[in-house]
């Protein structure tokens, strides 16, 4: 026996996401192909493992652990070796529960190519099977109600297993070894299609789809995570009919494509972002559209990019192998600002006047999840939604938090429960102005807070007195004894991305977080906020002088009151005087209404926002007067910019109550002049872009001097805008600045609890 | 709270806290700790319904009415809001030194006409003036009492599952109409206050069912406030209906224009009644021969589910929370 084939035995702890995604079973794999013996167990910490064999073998087995299967992720591991065991066997062990662990539910994954093999495999049993699986890929979260993640507390538990099926189910060395979800055409669920009074109609459901598809018609599928509202994206005259029938004017569509071929003929793809596109989470991508791309113009007018996924389900690859089509308009199945369908009868009776048929099967599902959205920055990916295939499974970040749940905000809600340094953010929520939503906001959180087994001792709200989320902490913090902390919403944003790039507790930062609104602790509506900031405190520094918002949330919608509101801030009366387009466009009566509405304060909060400057530029130069969907003017801004504009707008700062404010209607002079000059407004919008980069940096620039911070925060969701985000990227580095920006965690409001658990766990009590 | 802000006053939540913590606290009457419009007790086995209200609007003259009609008319409404029959009033004034005597006739002439048109006898006053500066011209408290059947028994706490929630015509009219005078604001239509005595309608209403269970009049904070207080009172849920709800085109333009909610405007000639489903049509079709409640519509009902809570559904199918109002109306969080 030579010294290599000395028997060794070692404890492994692994720690990260390892539970309830088909780890063991991997384990148990890898210890017979390495012909190692021990044991396998889930402990409060992660999972333990002790293996015995040569040091040959254990260390093919350390070379194995890194091929995981997907979602796992292993953030610790620690290795020691200990006394020889002779073990006989190697075997799962029964796991060690405790009481104040939290269960890890793993989220959907997209189907393994294995799986995709054997879906079109002509001899398979699982042969164009929709609901075919194994333990690397499928449905989970989406069909869990309850923990350990285990066949009975699913969907699935519906269904009886068969006995060809239970026999891969046991077989140590079957890719379905513990498949919880695992099932066959003979034992699993079933598709059917019908028409919009429930009834079947008779024939192949998928082929039923297809055919109705072909014909432009609008079909609802019942997919991973709710219903989808699919046409077919080369048709414009379905495209326009979705879009009539479900209130949606202009903001894009999504669309799944039949494979990366077809996606690299409608948009340019880097290596990189193929590789998330076919990852096992499957987001959707936003690409830089080709001018020549076959799909209807209506899937996504005014944009130069196009929200691409790849299918993600079986039952997707099936309606594109089958048919003739590249690409559907895939958009969730929901009634505006309500959640996504997910029951069969109250589909049918919610979206039948959308769709014109249904394609719906018996698995039900348990929890709702949206398709994540994201974009790449170089090679960096960026959150816009984070939802299917990354919620629930936790963020885990090098930082100390308390027991926090932390509400979000009102629109683009999402809730976070922390503790340690596990970060459990939900999956996009919505607008909880919904009925519905709000129902599913508040169960969603019962649910997260048992999985979590998180008992908050600090529940965390955003500022604003008007917002549901702030009548629930009351009656959360009374219900469970936990004290409630209003958090700032742009300290939240800053916090957010602090927590992102792992800023330590006392580190400084400049913050700049330039959004649409949120509430400000002097009571108006801040949105252009520079602040020196660590995690417990902020100074504003910096901010754009406030501005009338006439009307409101009515000067959300149509952006001229902003536009109007500037030059009246201007020109007074001789406003009327003027020659400006926007004159003409705009009726007289309505822009003396704005301006008496202005003069007497009548319902004109005052605003530092920054979507709210780019809604005036927006509308000033004629690009959208009234909005249709939230941000509309900003994207159709940056749609229409000229990248390669290198000048930049002079703008005047004053200081007022040691803030220094920036003046935008010295900016907005500018732009007057160039309209005089009749330059483009991709020029215009180019330039406009600049001097936002301008005075950031300027700003910058004055904090690094009188106090030394170097490190920039940028969030807030006028940074999903990618002009702007990369030339202030650059603007900041070239100018010695240390810029961080997002990553795991969006940038826009879907970000903000992350950042209020994070400022709740660090003010000191 | 250690200063009093506007949004005390605004009918709102914090008008709520104010009343809740201060006023509730330290008068302890059981009468006044049911919040209903009117106080009701009986005197010698006759029920009565007393109420009182201060009238401060700016301007006094408005479209549609003046601050001495809208005096009168609110404490008849109030009472009126019990069952009662309206019947004696008293009437304070309060006056800013240098007041036009002309303006101060044509105010109780639009009082007196008032009165005798819904059959009320104003039997008591006092008056006060004040230096220059000290009061804003002219503010005015009424008084009432009326008499309820013994059989009428309406309070808030009433609404059942099942009710059906009616309105006497179009929201909102008043709020604006005072909104765009006071302004100089010109929305191309005039916009009349809807100012109106409504014991009458009542009368009527009561005459086809005695056994209406809520009837508020949605004055300050609209109906919004109002149907919030009766869920939260009751105990109950409400669902409303967008597409049942009358509006003026004129008062819908305004509000979009202005970016105001109508459901949060002030009515002063409108009633909500929760009534029992089998009696809501035969009570609604009495309504609609009134010169007042020619509109009338079934906006809503009561239901087991969401206590407290009030449901709109909009006409693009959606559902919203109809919040009480805190403050003024803030632009939603975006």
């Amino acid at each position: 026996m030579s010294l290599m084939d000395k028997i060794k035995t070692v404890t492994v702890k692994l720690k990260g996401i390892v539970q309830g995604v088909g780890f063991r079973p991997f384990i148990h794999r890898l210890a017979l192909q390495n012909n190692l013996k021990g044991w396998a167990l889930n402990s409060s910490a992660g999972v333990e493992i002790q293996v015995e064999g040569t040091q040959n073998s254990i260390d093919m087995f350390y070379r194995d652990i890194s091929q995981l299967p997907p979602p796992a992720h292993i953030t610790e591991k620690i290795i020691e070796p200990i006394r020889r065991k002779n073990f006989t066997s190697f075997t799962i062990r029964k796991s060690i529960s405790d009481q104040n662990n939290f269960t890890i539910i793993p989220p959907d994954i997209s189907i393994c190519q294995k799986c995709k093999n054997d879906l079109f495999d002509p001899n398979n049993k699982r042969y164009n099977y929709p609901f075919i699986t194994c333990t690397e890929c499928g449905p989970r979260f989406t069909i869990i109600f309850g923990y350990p993640y285990d066949r009975i507390v699913t969907a699935m538990n519906k269904f009886i297993i068969c006995d060809e099926c239970y026999i891969e189910y046991n077989n140590t060395v079957n890719r379905r070894y513990h498949s919880q979800t695992n099932s066959c055409p003979s034992c699993g669920p079933k598709l059917s299609f019908v028409n919009t009074d429930g009834n079947i109609i008779e024939g192949s459901s998928v082929l039923n789809t297809i055919k109705f598809l072909s014909e432009g018609k609008i079909v609802a599928i019942k997919a991973l995570g709710g219903f989808q509202l699919v046409c077919n994206a080369e048709n414009d005259r379905a495209v326009n009919n979705l879009r009539k029938r479900k209130n949606r004017l202009d903001k894009p569509f999504a669309i799944m494509v039949k494979d990366l071929t077809t996606a690299s003929g409608y948009t340019y793809i880097s290596s990189e972002e193929n590789k998330l596109l076919s990852s096992f989470c499957a987001p959707i991508l936003l690409l830089r559209i080709k001018n020549n791309a076959t799909i209807s113009s209506q899937v996504a007018p005014h944009q130069k990019y196009l929200g691409i996924m790849l299918p993600y389900t079986p039952l997707h690859l099936l309606l594109f192998n089958l048919s003739p089509f590249s690409s559907l308009v895939m958009t969730s199945g929901n009634i505006s600002n309500e959640p996504i369908e997910k029951e069969n009868i109250k589909a049918i009776k919610n979206l039948k006047g959308i769709a014109d048929y249904f394609l719906l099967n018996n698995c039900e599902i348990y929890n709702r999840c949206d398709d994540s959205v994201m974009f790449l920055f170089g090679k960096r990916s960026m959150f816009i939604r984070r939802s299917r295939g990354y919620a629930p499974a936790p963020i885990i970040k090098k930082i100390q938090l308390k027991k926090v749940l932390a509400l979000g905000s009102e629109l683009k809600n999402t809730f976070c429960f922390c503790k340690g340094n596990y970060l459990f953010i939900s999956g996009h929520i919505g607008d909880l102005k919904g009925v519905d939503t709000f129902e599913y906001f508040k169960m969603t959180v019962t649910k997260v807070e048992e999985s979590s087994k998180i008992k908050p001792e600090i529940v965390a709200y955003d500022l604003h007195p008007q917002i549901l989320t702030t009548d629930f902490a009351d009656r959360y913090s009374k219900n469970n004894n936990c004290l409630k902390i209003g958090v700032q919403h742009h300290h939240a944003h800053i916090a957010s991305c602090m927590v992102d790039n792992n800023v330590s507790r006392n580190n400084n930062v400049i913050g700049i977080a330039l959004d649409g609104t949120g509430f400000g602790t002097d009571g108006n509506l801040w949105g252009c906020e520079f602040f020196i900031a660590d995690y417990r405190k902020y100074t504003r520094y910096a901010s754009l002088k406030y501005l009338p918002m006439a009307g409101g949330e009515a000067a959300i919608h149509e952006p001229f009151r902003m536009a109007i509101s500037i030059l009246y801030n201007l020109y007074g009366n001789d406003l009327f005087k003027s020659k400006l387009e926007i004159l003409n466009r705009i009726s007289k009566g309505k822009i003396k209404l704005i301006t008496q509405m202005v003069d007497k304060k009548i319902n004109s909060p005052l605003t530092s926002s920054c979507g709210r400057l780019f809604d005036a530029v927006a509308s000033l130069i004629g690009v959208i007067d009234k909005v249709s969907y939230e941000a509309q003017a900003a994207i159709e801004l940056e749609m229409i910019a000229d990248e390669n504009v290198s000048d930049a707008y002079k703008y005047k700062s004053i200081k007022e109550d040691n803030i220094i404010l920036i003046d935008p209607a010295s900016i907005i002079l500018g732009i007057i002049d160039d309209l005089n000059h009749n330059k483009s407004k991709g020029y215009i919008s180019g330039k406009f872009h600049n001097t936002i980069i301008n005075f950031s940096v300027d700003i910058c620039q004055s904090i690094k001097k009188k106090y030394g911070v170097r490190t920039v925060v940028l969030s807030g969701g006028v940074f999903q805008n990618r002009i702007l985000l990369r030339k202030m990227y650059e603007q900041l580095k070239k100018n010695n600045f240390n810029p961080l920006i997002h990553k795991d965690i969006p940038c826009n409001d879907g970000g903000i609890s992350v950042g209020q658990a994070a400022i709740a766990s660090h003010l000191e009590l | 709270m250690d200063k009093i802000l506007i949004s005390h006053g605004s009918g709102g939540k914090a008008s709520k806290q104010l009343t809740e913590e201060i006023f509730l606290k330290k008068f302890d009457s059981k009468i006044l700790n049911k919040l209903n419009d009117q106080g009701i007790f009986s005197i010698n086995g006759t029920k009565l319904a007393f109420s009182t209200d201060s009238y401060v609007v700016d301007p006094i003259f408005f479209s549609g009415g003046d601050i001495g009609k809208l005096s009168i008319n609110g404490t008849i409404n109030d009472i009126s809001m019990s069952g009662a029959k309206p019947l004696y009033i008293s009437v304070a004034f309060i006056i800013e030194e240098g007041f036009l005597i002309h303006d101060l006739e044509r105010i109780v002439d639009s009082m007196s006409i008032c009165a005798k048109k819904a059959g009320v006898e104003i039997v008591t006053g006092d008056t006060k003036v004040i230096h220059k500066g000290g009061v804003d011209k002219i503010f005015i408290t009424t008084s009432g009492v009326g008499v309820i059947d013994r059989s009428i028994n309406i309070d808030a706490s009433f609404a059942c599952v099942g009710d059906k929630v009616i309105i006497n015509g179009t929201i909102g009219d008043h709020g604006i109409a005072v909104l765009s005078k006071r302004e100089g604001l010109d929305f191309n239509t005039d916009i009349i206050s809807d100012t109106v005595p409504l014991n009458g309608l009542v009368n009527r209403m009561l005459d086809v069912c005695k056994y209406i269970h809520v009837m508020r009049d949605p004055t300050r904070g609209g109906i919004a406030s109002s149907l919030n207080e009766i869920a939260e009172t009751s105990n109950v849920g409400i669902n409303i209906y967008e597409k049942d709800i009358p509006i003026n085109e004129g008062v819908r333009g305004a509000c979009e224009m202005l970016g105001l909610d109508p459901f949060y405007i002030a009515n002063e000639g409108k009633l909500i009644a929760f009534v029992p489903k089998d009696d809501a049509d035969d009570i609604l079709v009495e309504m609609k021969r009134d010169e007042y409640g020619k509109n009338a519509s079934i906006i809503g009902e009561v239901v087991e589910e969401h206590k407290g809570v009030v449901y709109l559904n909009t006409v693009i199918g959606g559902k919203r929370i109809v919040d009480m109002l805190i403050g003024g109306q803030l632009p939603r969080i975006c």
